[in-house]
């Protein structure tokens, strides 16, 4: 045979699914591990099933794990459509072709097993599927798993997915010495057998693909000295909140929160802490205040449903100026929703949830790196501001795995200990500062402090109390509380040039196809920039601005917005995205917005075709701010 | 913190004993007439009594006519939510288990919106002094039904008879795994109210008295016009509440074994006549604030880096 | 033969030290967090503090400089007042020095012999207690200012004077003990009197006296009675302060019993039973457990603390059979003729010593005529005049398996008497058995008796009426019959 062509790539996108309890997602995280040791950038997400034990060779049994790594070592968002995928039977391929994840050029390696089984459905389906797929222009080629493992195993099932990594091994021309140390390492602590019979399954894959492939891609990487470490952003969250010092996660099981809250138990009473699962939700934030209001700050991570049961609450910490943080890793709603798909839809809840005026500091993250560190700065704000503060996580961060720095653990701070000394005679339970807003907040223990934490409205004195200038009053200092953290926020930076026709801003998770989208764009002329807001309240300043620099502003967000295409709707009538309305609000521009509910996450191609469309329409288009001519007065 | 440390603590308390009104804050607004007063002069008797520092208590409570209890005791008071006292009060315990926690709630704030972490806080036996003021309705808001309203009252939102049978929440306390205090006193028998709340704060574990309180306002003539009328009768033991003997011409006595589960749950669901006094006691409960910090110490900083660093280990891809 | 309790004492004491350093180093951790505090009061809003603090998301988001501004106005003026710093700082070293000495100084619990003198023992004791007193004391003051309730005015003047006395009961429980040895002789008045002045003190020590034989010897010519002299089991009596524990390896809790024992918040006197210089172990165990078994040396507790009641304090429970005076033994054997013959026999005092050298010559051969040999248990009973002329015997096996009998010298029956009458007393005074309890049990059974009868008669009278009521509605019904049959026609009802 003639030796096979070396493609060379900047990057690709690989998935790999099988029915569950395959070992697909083993599989996977071999082929990440080794494409990490080979110094790629990797983005990967998990392919779910929707329920525990869907019946095999089905749709809706597909599981696996979509992996993408890249020639540079940071790769942000999970990618366009696969280049290739690996299925281990039809059903699993067809699922991923209706879910729209797969080029229509993709390279299909399937299982042939089902070409020639007993079982004549399967005959049919298999060659239906490979028909449909083939006619939208993908490659097949038909490898033999099943048959190559049974020559070393004795059950196909515990085996093939081992077949699979090396096929993908010689696929990508990477080391098989490196798989080899990889797949010792997955199997640590196993029977001897058990790992031998592992390495000689990914060999015979190795071996069959180098033979048999004439098409390889070349994936080249980069290697670097900076330790890197690999987790998805449920579990970085949890270790920072253990380097954030809390002592007490308090929560109720809730997707996609939970795993969070696993791996916080496993190794939370190592650190002195420890995770308490309350009888609902609303004792869960119980609890949490409880504690915090005790001298502990306290954590309780949820989702969208979540939120909704801990409002009350939430009003209840601003009321009594109790610091306490809150994580809503949001999920697709509204109600019960898509509990394991991907949405950016409770900022408004965050934001304004709670009855009456609660103002709170709302953050979130962008990247899984960030999951690890935000805790901290939550806890330093809630405790020195005496504050609520919301961290929005959602399931495409929580899910997705990705390679960043590894922490320096060693620079974690010593957080102060509990402070019970004596309160100078005077001292008054909420000794506003009159032009923060600021006050010393005093714990159970303190001689001197005795008085009473209330719900109602109260004076500096702590007194309950219902005339109208105090009730003002004690609106006003938590309001500017707001305000004075404001003032030591930067503004955002812009990725791109400071002027241009498009502005492209975002949250959340968003960012790297945003970005990803940008640069494309940029690299084919068009002049347009984005912004990506990590603090949603207080809304960092200058952003009027950053804003003025464009022809047109709009948010690309993981919410629902009606269509303007929609004869029913209207200028006066259009419902917009989340993030676009607190903008709209906050600036008086006319901003729209990219805000659509896939349950998935955008994939960067999606955002560049939106921006040559808008970029299409643009021509009669004069700069935003004449669209709502400025109110006198305002800056 | 160990066993030596601690005691340091308790026998370096007492410089000068507190007097009541240390334990004062502000002159209560409650009713003329009404029993929260009581069960607030109780409770100061009890912390002077333990010489306990005022810092070093914390209250809790609902929302309610008796949740304005902790803006009159002056200790660390928390006056939260509707039927959410409970859960705060679970965090006060895990956060800081060196201070004493006394809960106050009302019947609609515990038993019907806080009904669910009423259940689940006597399983998890927090060490907590959990008093709810009963008195058969909601005072507060001007008059509804609450859990406890006997059969046939009429209230503002049922204005022709309550439809339901009241529950008996001695039976509820009773049922639950893990109960290791239920005692009940009304606030019309004075002396036995100062016992029972003695009696539950010495018990190590979840105390949950009942109080049974007439509100002059909205239900005069509740418990036979306030206990003029109103059959009970006072449960005894060596080990029990101690029954004054002018207390016997308002019911007579019964020898009761507060150890006996069985002979407890029985006792829990007779009403007629009310049984006053220690209905069940087991003092070897764990409470859920050891059966966590028992399982770990909190490491010194070295050791916590060194750990983080072990556990970030696990997930560097070299 | 001390060495067993010089080992539980020294247990004991590094138990209570290893206590003391735990103790200690916590305070010292929770005092260095209170200058962590006051450092953070003082510095924890610099911008390197708060930048470190904020963790490197908030770097490109904030501006730590402005941040730092906001928040610092406040803080610094919550700093520790200078002479709480300055107490805390002072404190810090010498709470270090008194972990070490645990370790060190304070671990070695020498023990004293009684035979010193009185005044250099309670020096001593002093000391010894003091030093202890003082690692307290410095953990109190330590926990005060960690709680911030260390006011000067008032506990300065407190903690100048202290000394041991100052200390409550839970603190003594987890001192080292300061122990005397004291060897009891046979005579051993002067010894437990010298005890009691030392006891008297109220000094936490405790006495631990050892012996090995337990023969007295009394003033001669006393008659059988009970003789003047003090017992070490009776000792709560007269001192009802002091924590008495009587037990020896017989008692299955016995090395528990000691370990508490040593511990206890009060002075104490610990009287141990131990084996003689050359004896076995095992010969030792089965000589104990006849010594417990006749009385001869009665497992006693006396805890003060246990309960408010004199007699719940006092606990017999480890002792065999509490209920009886005598344990009665069944002998097996051949009697004089030579046929076989079981015999129960009540295992007192006597019985034990027949098996104890130093008793060797208080048991002699009975002479030929057997008329004025009386066993001894009934000779304990006998008046003044009935005594008179009778000789005491005691039955035993001997090794060849005949019973054979031996008298008792007038030495050996006071003894006998001796630990009769004091077991019968330690039997009153623990609840086991007094004659008011026997009065009350006598009347409750009269009662009750007679409730049943009246009940009875009562049931019986029930039975007669309802008989006849039977008897006379039968005969009616029985005419009624006859009626009908002969006339064919049903009666009226009348």
């Amino acid at each position: 045979m003639a030796p096979s062509r070396l493609v060379r790539l900047p990057e690709h996108t690989v998935e790999i699914v099988s029915d569950a309890g395959e070992g697909a997602q083993k599989a996977a995280i071999a082929f990440a591990q080794l494409c990490a040791k080979a110094g790629n950038g990797l983005w990967t997400v998990e392919i779910i099933p929707s329920e525990i034990r869907p019946p095999p060779h089905t749709i809706g049994s597909a599981s696996g794990n979509r992996i993408r790594l890249a020639e540079r070592s940071k790769v942000t968002n999970a990618g366009n459509r696969a280049n290739v995928v690996l299925a281990f039977n039809e059903m699993a391929l067809l699922s991923r072709l209706e879910a729209g994840s797969l080029a229509d050029d993709v390279l299909v390696l399937i299982d042939d097993h089902w070409a020639t089984h007993d079982d004549e459905r399967y005959r049919i389906s298999y060659r239906e599927v490979l028909d449909k797929v083939r006619s939208r222009g993908a490659t097949i080629r038909e490898v033999p798993l099943e048959r190559e493992t049974i020559r070393h195993a004795e059950d196909a099932q515990q085996g093939k997915n081992m077949f699979a990594v090396g096929l993908l091994c010689a696929l990508y021309n990477k080391d098989m010495d490196v798989l080899d140390d990889v797949i010792r390492g997955i199997f640590k602590g196993k029977a001897r057998e058990v790992i031998e019979l592992a390495v000689r399954l990914a060999d015979a894959g190795y071996q069959y693909g180098v033979k048999h492939f004439e098409q390889r891609f070349e994936i080249q990487a980069v290697p670097t000295d900076i330790p890197k470490v690999a987790m998805n952003g449920n579990t970085a969250l949890a270790l920072g909140a253990v380097s954030a010092g809390f002592e007490i996660c308090s929560m109720y099981p809730i997707t996609p929160a939970t795993s969070a809250s696993h791996e916080l138990s496993g190794i939370f009473e190592d650190f002195g802490g420890f995770v308490h699962q309350a009888e609902d939700e609303i004792a869960a934030i119980g609890v949490a205040l409880g504690a915090s209001y005790a001298g502990k700050t306290a954590l309780t991570i949820t989702s969208g449903p979540g939120m909704a049961l801990k409002t009350e609450f939430q009003g209840l910490a601003v009321m009594t100026e109790t610091p306490l943080v809150i994580v809503d890793v949001q999920r697709g709603g509204p109600s019960t929703g898509l509990p394991t798909k991907i949405e950016q839809s409770d900022l408004l809840h965050a934001l304004y949830g709670a009855p009456g005026d609660a103002p709170k500091v709302v953050i979130a993250p962008s990247t899984i790196e960030e999951c690890y560190y935000i805790l901290s700065l939550a806890r330093k704000i809630a405790e020195e501001f005496r504050m609520l503060v919301i961290v929005l996580s959602d399931a495409n961060l929580a899910t997705g795995q990705q390679l960043f720095d590894r922490p320096d653990v060693s620079q974690t701070p010593r957080r102060p200990p509990l402070d019970l000394s004596p309160v100078p005679l005077g001292t008054l339970p909420y000794d506003w500062d009159p032009t923060t807003g600021l006050s010393q907040r005093l714990i159970p223990g303190q001689p001197g402090g005795m008085g009473v934490t209330t719900s109602l409205n109260h004076d500096r004195n702590g007194k309950a109390c219902y005339d109208a200038e105090r009730n003002q009053r004690g609106h006003s200092m938590r309001s500017r509380k707001l305000a004075a953290l404001q003032q030591s926020l930067n503004a955002p930076s812009v990725h791109g040039p400071p002027e241009g026709d498009l502005l492209l801003v975002g949250w959340g998770s968003t960012r790297g196809a945003i970005e990803e989208a940008v640069d494309i764009a940029r690299g084919e002329g068009l002049a347009v920039s984005s912004v990506h807001l990590q603090f949603l309240s207080p809304l960092p300043p200058g952003l009027r601005e950053i804003f003025a620099g464009f022809r047109q502003i709009i948010t690309v967000e993981l919410n629902y917005s009606d269509d303007w295409e929609d004869p029913l709707i209207t200028k006066e009538n259009r419902r917009y995205g989340q993030l676009a309305w607190i903008l709209r609000a906050a600036t008086l521009l006319d901003i729209d917005c990219y805000a659509k509910v896939p349950g998935r996450p955008y994939m960067p191609v999606e955002i560049m075709d939106e921006i040559k469309r808008i970029l299409g329409n643009q021509s009669g288009i004069e700069s935003p701010a004449e669209t709502f001519p400025a109110i006198a007065g305002a800056n | 913190m160990s066993m030596l440390a601690e005691l340091c603590v308790i026998e370096s308390g007492a410089a000068d004993p507190h007097t009541l009104d240390e334990y004062e804050s502000e002159t209560p607004r409650w009713c003329k007439g009404c029993g929260d007063h009581g069960v607030l002069a109780a409770l100061q008797r009890v912390l002077r009594k333990n010489n306990l520092d005022p810092e070093d208590v914390v209250s809790v409570s609902g929302i309610g006519c008796s949740s304005r209890l902790p803006h009159y005791l002056n200790t660390y008071g928390f006056h939260g939510i509707h039927g959410r006292a409970l859960p705060i009060s679970t965090g006060v315990r895990l956060a800081r288990p060196e201070l004493p926690v006394v809960v106050i709630m009302g019947d609609g704030d515990c038993f019907s919106i806080g009904g669910n972490h009423w259940l689940h806080a006597i399983r998890y036996n927090i060490d907590a002094v959990v008093l709810v003021l009963d008195n058969e309705v909601y005072a507060l808001t001007k008059m509804q039904v609450s859990p406890t309203t006997p059969d046939g009252w009429k209230t503002n939102t049922t204005p022709h008879g309550t439809y339901l049978q009241p529950m008996n929440p001695l039976s509820v306390v009773m049922g639950m795994t893990n109960v290791s205090f239920l005692a009940q006193t009304a606030t019309w028998l004075p002396a036995h109210l100062d016992e029972t709340i003695e009696k539950a704060w010495e018990h190590h574990g979840l105390s949950f008295v009942r109080i049974l309180q007439r509100c002059p306002v909205f239900m005069p003539k509740a418990f036979g016009d306030g206990g003029l009328n109103f059959p009970v009768v006072f449960l005894e033991h060596e080990d029990g509440i101690p029954v004054h003997p002018l207390l016997l011409k308002r019911g007579a006595t019964r020898a009761h074994n507060h150890r006996d589960i069985n002979e407890a749950q029985r006792v829990a669901v007779s009403v007629d006549p009310a049984p006053m006094g220690l209905l069940y006691r087991n003092p070897d409960v764990p409470t859920y604030e050891e059966i966590r910090w028992n399982r770990q110490e909190r490491p010194d900083h070295r050791t916590f880096v060194e750990r983080l660093d072990a556990l970030m280990d696990r997930y560097t891809v070299s | 033969m001390q060495e067993q309790i010089l080992q539980a004492v020294d247990d004991v004491c590094r138990d209570q030290c290893a206590a003391l350093e735990v103790a200690l180093a916590e305070t010292i951790s929770e005092l260095q967090d209170v200058l962590r505090l006051d450092e953070h009061h003082r510095h924890g809003h610099d911008p390197d503090q708060l930048e470190r603090a904020l963790g490197p998301f908030a770097a490109t988001n904030l501006n730590v400089g402005s941040l730092s501004r906001v928040l610092g106005a406040g803080t610094r003026s919550r700093a520790m007042a200078p002479a709480r710093l300055k107490r805390v700082q002072e404190l810090l070293p010498t709470l270090g020095e008194m972990k070490e000495a645990c370790a060190t100084s304070l671990r070695s619990c020498a023990s004293v012999d009684i035979d010193k003198e009185e005044n250099e023992i309670r020096e001593l004791a002093e000391e010894h207690l003091n030093r202890v007193a003082g690692v307290l004391r410095a953990l109190r003051i330590a926990q005060l200012e960690i709680r911030s309730k260390y006011v000067s005015e008032t506990h300065d003047a407190v903690f100048a004077e202290f000394s041991w006395r100052q200390l409550g009961p839970e603190e003594l429980r987890l001192c080292p003990p300061f122990v005397l040895i004291a060897r009891l002789k046979e005579d051993s008045s002067a010894q437990l009197l010298k005890m009691m002045s030392l006891l008297e003190s109220g000094m936490p020590i405790k006495i631990a006296a050892l012996r090995s034989s337990l023969r007295q010897v009394y003033a001669s010519g006393l008659d059988i009675s009970v003789p003047p002299m003090m017992t070490i089991e009776t000792l709560p009596l007269a001192m009802r302060g002091v924590y008495l524990l009587q037990s020896c390896v017989a008692d299955p809790d016995f090395q528990t019993r000691l370990s508490e024992g040593l511990s206890a918040p009060r002075p104490g006197v610990i009287s141990v039973l131990c084996p003689r210089d050359d004896e076995e172990q095992a010969a030792f165990q089965g000589r104990a457990e006849r010594a417990v078994r006749s009385r001869a040396f009665p497992i006693c507790l006396y805890d003060p603390d246990h309960a408010s009641g004199f007699v719940t304090c006092i606990d017999l429970s480890a002792n065999p059979s509490p209920d009886k005076v005598w344990i009665n033994e069944t002998l097996s054997g051949r009697d004089a003729q030579g046929s076989a013959v079981e015999i129960d026999e009540p295992f007192t005092f006597a019985h034990f010593a027949a098996s104890e050298p130093e008793f060797a010559a208080e048991l002699t051969a009975p002479p030929a005529v057997a008329d004025r040999l009386v066993p001894m248990t009934d000779y304990l009973e006998f008046s003044r005049r009935q005594r008179l002329g009778k000789l005491p015997f005691i039955s035993l096996l001997a090794k060849d398996g005949s019973i054979v009998r031996k008298v008792a010298s007038p030495m050996m029956a006071l003894q006998c008497s001796d630990r009769l009458h004091l077991w019968r007393t330690l039997q009153e005074i623990s609840g086991i058995d007094n004659p008011h309890v026997n009065a009350t049990r006598t009347t409750l059974r009269s009662e009750f008796a007679a409730e049943q009868e009246a009940q009875l008669k009562s049931q019986q009278l029930e039975l007669e009426k309802d008989a006849a009521r039977r008897e006379r509605a039968a005969v009616v019904s029985a005419v009624r019959k006859l009626v009908v049959s002969l006339s064919g026609v049903e009666p009226s009802d009348s």
